[in-house]
């Protein structure tokens, strides 16, 4: 039997958010902004001098990937849109879900304690979106409604796309402080132990 | 002498296209061999999230094969060896090298790839994946081939980032090897995109373990080291790492490694350097034949692209 795809709109709600746990598989319609490294910096920069975003990211999503765009005709077109590796947002995280009210944050690999404990404060959760796949993210995509902050490179700027059942993403890191990253870790640490003991 | 130029045009042009059509192919084509081990990788994963990671790998390469795109958005930096068969001038290889750059810079604005080259300091993007000794290009002799075979690679980050050296007590058993490789693999989690396939290079000084397990990398998935001692190992080290339970990206199951390539080079008494270099899913490499001479080749069937063997 196939499962019915279960699918989140934007902008989420604190219950959409509440209502997910680790392990489940979702799809997501409506806005996603992308933000990697630099502009994570710039946004918490921006904030600190008193100045609005470009985006309105309350109940909004943040997509950690650096997209490669290409421009027909004077408009923006996705070639490859795929997640980088969200470990290294880690440092900005919890600051920018914060400040910033992001509902979701999408990305790989997932992210550390102190994104674990802003996602409980301040309900938020972590989407893993299957890392390297790019066309199929992209075909996700249905317009590019804007970008922002183009001067800090293609790759690192802030695009805002209108996705439709984009993913599977599967629930990560959930607002109730569980990690599934944490989980398997866990269980593989205890596994190492086992294997040096033996040897 | 209109008409020579005309022709040393169309030569020179013919290479570009060719770097250009095996660039494409990598960054387009999951390698066979790779799409075959997550097939059968999908078949012994028997829970929702890690079955719905393989197949959103499968599903996404389809489409990127159908739509002409690349599979992935990190279309990595460019490395490249030729291999020069004997009899080949040093004049063909130097026109390959001089091709090889300008098809990266076609290929970028053509496929197109992502400017992912920076200066390591100022990070400044050159705009067109070309900088100082980038694209890479290593020159070998292959005295077994006919002509040319040029390999190229790309690689994400994500992967890169993960790769490991350690010098060990020369005394050190395998069991502590083995230990450390698991203990990396861990530790990286997610990060490399697992399914990986593992490269170990293992003796040599450094530089020369870093590019034996680069080596490892460039062979076939599921091809066994052809000395029966390695081979087991390999092997005894796929089910260690597999046991570990990462999983496909890191969000748990069965299969963490799709395969493992162990690499030996002699090394000095008093060390034992190993290094371990992580490939994504996205293995992506492929070889470009030139199997006589280019000039008399250009209009023949003798320029091929095939996978790594």
């Amino acid at each position: 039997m196939v499962k019915e795809k279960r699918i989140l709109v934007t902008p989420l709600s604190i219950e959409d958010v509440k209502s997910l746990r680790v392990g489940d598989v979702v799809y997501l319609s409506g806005l996603i902004v992308t933000a990697r490294d630099k502009a994570h910096k710039r946004a918490l920069e921006e904030l600190a001098k008193g100045n609005q975003l470009p985006v309105n990211l309350e109940g909004g999503v943040v997509f950690h990937c650096g997209p490669l765009m290409k421009k027909e005709n004077d408009t923006w077109k996705v070639v490859a849109a795929g997640p980088t590796t969200s470990a290294r947002m880690e440092k900005f995280e919890a600051e920018f879900i914060k400040k910033v009210g992001v509902r979701a944050i999408i990305g790989k690999g997932g992210m550390g304690k102190n994104t674990l404990d802003a996602l409980k404060e301040h309900g938020c959760v972590y989407l893993a979106i299957t890392g390297g796949c790019a066309v199929s993210a992209s075909n996700a995509i249905k317009e590019v409604k804007g970008v922002y902050w183009y001067e800090l490179g293609m790759p690192e700027a802030l695009w805002l796309f209108k996705v439709e059942e984009f993913g599977p993403l599967v629930v990560g890191m959930d607002s109730c402080g569980n990690s599934l990253y944490e989980e398997v870790y866990k269980k593989a640490k205890e596994y190492l132990r086992e294997v040096v003991a033996k040897s | 002498m209109g008409d020579r130029r005309r022709v040393v045009f169309l030569v020179e042009e013919g290479r570009v296209k060719w770097i250009v059509s095996l660039l494409r192919e990598i960054a387009v084509v999951l390698p066979s061999d790779v799409s075959t081990a997550l097939e059968d990788a999908l078949s012994e994963e028997d829970s929702e999230v890690s079955r719905s990671q393989i197949s959103a790998i499968l599903d996404n390469c389809l489409l990127a094969k159908k739509l002409s795109a690349p599979m992935c958005q990190d279309t990595g930096i460019h490395v490249f060896e030729i291999q020069a068969g004997l009899g080949v001038s040093t004049n063909e290889i130097l026109e390959w090298k001089k091709a090889i750059i300008e098809g990266v810079k076609l290929a970028t604005s053509e496929i197109p790839l992502r400017p992912n080259a920076v200066h390591p300091l100022t990070r400044e993007n050159s705009g067109n994946n070309v900088g100082v000794d980038i694209p890479y290009i290593k020159i070998s002799l292959n005295p077994e081939i006919e002509g040319l075979r040029i390999i190229a690679s790309i690689k994400g980050a994500g992967s890169e980032n993960m790769t490991a050296l350690k010098l060990f007590s020369p005394t050190a058993s395998r069991s502590e090897i083995e230990a450390w490789i698991l203990e990396r693999v861990i530790e990286a989690g997610g990060k490399p995109c697992p399914p990986c396939v593992l490269g170990l290079g293992i003796g040599g000084t450094s530089p020369i373990a870093m590019e034996l397990a680069e080596k490892a990398l460039y062979r076939k998935v599921g091809k066994r080291h052809h000395e029966s001692d390695i081979a087991s190992w390999e092997e005894k080290l796929i089910e260690l790492i597999n046991k570990s339970g990462i999983g496909p990206m890191g969000l748990g199951g069965k299969t963490t490694v799709l395969d493992v390539h162990v690499e030996y080079a002699y090394c000095h008494t008093a060390t034992l350097p190993v290094a371990l270099r992580f490939g994504c899913w996205a293995l992506r490499r492929a070889v470009l034949e030139v199997k006589e001479d280019y000039v008399r080749a250009l209009v023949g069937d003798s320029v091929r692209i095939v996978g790594v063997d």
